[in-house]
């Protein structure tokens, strides 16, 4: 087990960073209406689902006070995806799987609408990637 | 809800035994697919920008660029998604 975690966590924390500033947007987002630390804890263990918490915030914006204005700290979000996004960039030599998922997304998106869009778009990059799969070498897909 | 969430991420933990090597489709698909979906993603987060909508969505686009340029230069994630939603607040507050 302790082995395990030894060379599994280094692969998390970019993501954990990632999840840290969210999660202060997220606590900023709770304190800026009103509701304490306490609230954002049990919300971040109970709901535990990303981003549906940003809009479990919205719903009780209905009876907030607002000491500083926070519109526009949902781009954290945004941010958080052009981040990993790089990251991905980066850490892989093969570009053709993000160029796969920019393309299907952004067709998907003008296709089905931006409400129904990301499930279409899921299972066609999965099929993409899986008939790919002699293309792109394991160790040509890794630095 | 949280039980659901829970089950999904404890499941390959109780499917696939720790000592093996996993199918190599699975590994085939632990590398390929994540920088496949943090795109899709990304344009999810920007669904509703309007290319043809300069005007309004001119702040996100410069924001996107802010942050891909930071996290190129500095690989610093804090300071990338730090810097770029600060600087979206504050166009979107004071400019707009």
């Amino acid at each position: 087990m302790k082995r395990i975690l030894k060379r599994v966590f280094p692969q998390t924390i970019p993501v954990m960073a990632g999840y840290i500033s969210l999660g202060i947007a997220f606590g900023l987002l709770l304190q800026s209406i009103g509701y304490g630390p306490l609230w954002a804890f049990l919300m971040s263990v109970f709901i535990y689902a990303g981003s549906t918490q940003f809009l479990a915030v919205e719903l009780l914006v209905a009876g907030g006070l607002l000491p500083f204005d926070t519109t526009g700290i949902d781009f954290a979000m945004t941010a958080l995806f052009v981040v990993l996004v790089v990251e991905q960039w980066k850490t892989h030599r093969n570009h053709l799987p993000a160029i796969a998922g920019f393309a299907v997304t952004i067709a998907a998106l003008y296709i089905f609408g931006a409400e129904r869009f990301l499930i279409p778009s899921l299972i066609v990059i999965s099929v993409i990637l899986m008939c790919m799969k002699g293309a792109i070498k394991p160790e040509e897909s890794h630095k | 809800m949280t039980a659901v969430t829970a089950f999904l991420r404890f499941l390959p933990f109780i499917i696939f035994d720790h000592g093996k090597q996993l199918p190599a489709w699975i590994t085939y698909l632990g590398k390929a697919l994540p920088p496949a979906i943090m795109s899709m993603l990304l344009v999810y987060c920007l669904r509703n920008t309007r290319l043809t909508e300069i005007g309004r969505s001119w702040p996100e686009l410069v924001c996107v660029g802010v942050a891909m340029l930071m996290h190129h230069w500095k690989r610093n994630t804090l300071l990338s998604i730090g810097a770029s939603t600060f600087l979206y607040m504050v166009i979107i507050q004071c400019i707009l």
